[in-house]
């Protein structure tokens, strides 16, 4: 009886604990979308042991680096300097058409642009699935962010938040199969969706068969659902394909942002 | 005793696998660090301690995961009890066996995933992307599996963590 009982205990101990893990992948699924405390209480308690490994090897070498880049800061300097002026032209050019855009808009009586407010915040950790594209950045609830917000890079769209600790957020980015933006084709507004495909490409799904649409043309945010503010930069088509059947068009999105290098993200709370 | 070693074990994978220079985000050249610790105690520990290090550990990385809480936990029980179970008339200390218990539990992990994805209409991926991962996993886990056996065999040693019951037919 007792060698009985011994041979089925781990029978019977893992067919409970796979239904434990059953209910909690229910509760998340169907009861709760929110972060659970058991989740905060992980990420609170790895991710500050991550953030202080990324700061001792950053500061080994930003160390070595800043030792190379001495070798090269002269000529560095100057072409920087050219960079700069340019840049200060088109700055002023930019600040110009921005004034023009406030007054037009004031003349057509539309309501003034809200502009989001943006936290930066950096990225200390990665998703720990290979199945999953995500990365955790060192902001959270305390920063006053929140599930569903958008997160950009200086390049374009990265993402946006789905898990808040209190010091931490999981970002997933907008390659990640999960993830969804409605979008528009700058160039001729064809309205589409923009879908994670994984390994570093999006999708745009349901772009009418009649839309004219290049390759090189430029996606931006629609505005539409509430997490993503209209116009980001979201890609640029990088492959079109008409089939001779179907009501779409199935383009391939290659993501402005660089998603594989991230290292800082801005956080835009509405 | 036991509970030291494995907090530390699972500690080391959780953090190699959300380092953002040892490991790149999505799929591509990574290792399910958690996996192989998985694997270790379930080759090298007797009783029903391989299921429960299966079940935390899957549950664990749910947690810092951006998937839902449960996946992993499941899919990393399922692998543990899958390989405790197969492995106990086996020479465990041999490399090949290692191998072929990695490549066996790389494919249950994958499949009760998939299970799991299918049955609560998760989105999955296209085939393409499941057979490129799984061969990658697979090659990196071969290659990493014994080092991480003989690490962890060494940690126990260190920590004086003597093992309570071996699998019939094998020896220390």
């Amino acid at each position: 009886m007792r060698i009985l009982s011994e041979r089925w205990k781990p029978i019977a101990l893992s067919l409970c604990l796979i239904l434990l893990a059953l209910v909690c992948t229910t509760l998340q699924t169907r009861l709760t979308s929110s972060t659970l405390f058991f989740e905060k209480l992980v990420l609170s308690a790895v991710m500050p042991l991550q953030e202080t490994i990324d700061n001792l090897v950053q500061g080994v070498r930003s160390f070595w680096q800043g030792y190379i880049d001495l070798l090269h800061i002269r000529g560095e300097n100057l072409r920087l300097r050219q960079e700069a002026d340019a840049l200060q032209g088109k700055l002023h050019r930019y600040e110009e058409a921005l004034l023009q855009q406030q007054r037009l808009r004031e003349l057509l009586d539309l309501r003034a642009q809200v502009l989001p407010y943006p936290v930066v915040a950096e990225v200390v950790g990665i998703d720990p699935s290979q199945w999953a594209e995500a990365v955790i950045v060192n902001k959270g609830s305390f920063h006053n962010l929140r599930k569903d917000i958008a997160v950009v890079t200086h390049q374009g769209l990265a993402g946006r938040t789905v898990e808040v600790a209190p010091h931490y957020a999981t970002v997933l980015l907008i390659t990640d199969r999960r993830s969804a933006v409605d979008a528009l084709v700058q160039r001729t507004r064809a309205r589409g969706i923009v879908v994670g495909k994984s390994r570093r490409l999006c999708e745009l799904r349901y772009v009418d068969f009649h839309e004219d649409i290049r390759v090189g043309d430029t996606i931006i945010s629609s505005g539409l659902g509430e997490v993503y503010p209209k116009g980001l930069l979201i890609g640029t088509v990088v492959s079109v394909h008409q089939k001779s059947y179907g009501l779409f068009h199935e383009v391939e999105v290659q993501p402005a942002a660089d998603l594989a290098k991230l290292e800082e993200v801005l956080v835009l709370i509405p | 005793m036991f509970a030291v070693l494995y907090t530390i074990a699972l500690f080391i994978a959780l953090l190699g696998q959300t380092n953002i220079l040892l490991s790149t985000v999505g799929a591509g050249l990574r290792v399910d660090f958690a996996l192989l610790i998985v694997v270790y105690f379930s080759l090298f520990w007797g009783s029903s301690r391989p299921v429960i290090v299966g079940f935390l550990t899957g549950l664990f990385q749910d947690a810092l995961s951006s998937e839902v809480l449960g996946l992993n936990a499941l899919s990393k029980t399922l692998t543990a009890f899958t390989v405790h179970t197969l492995c106990r008339n086996v020479q465990i200390h041999s490399v090949v066996a290692q191998w072929l218990f990695t490549g066996l539990a790389i494919v249950v992990d994958m499949l009760g995933r998939l299970i799991v994805m299918i049955i609560f209409q998760l989105n999955t991926f296209e085939p393409r992307i499941i057979v490129s991962t799984l061969v990658q996993q697979t090659l990196i886990s071969l290659c990493l599996v014994p080092l991480v056996c003989r690490g962890l065999q060494a940690l126990a040693k260190g920590l004086r963590v003597r093992q309570e019951k071996l699998p019939e037919g094998t020896t220390v």
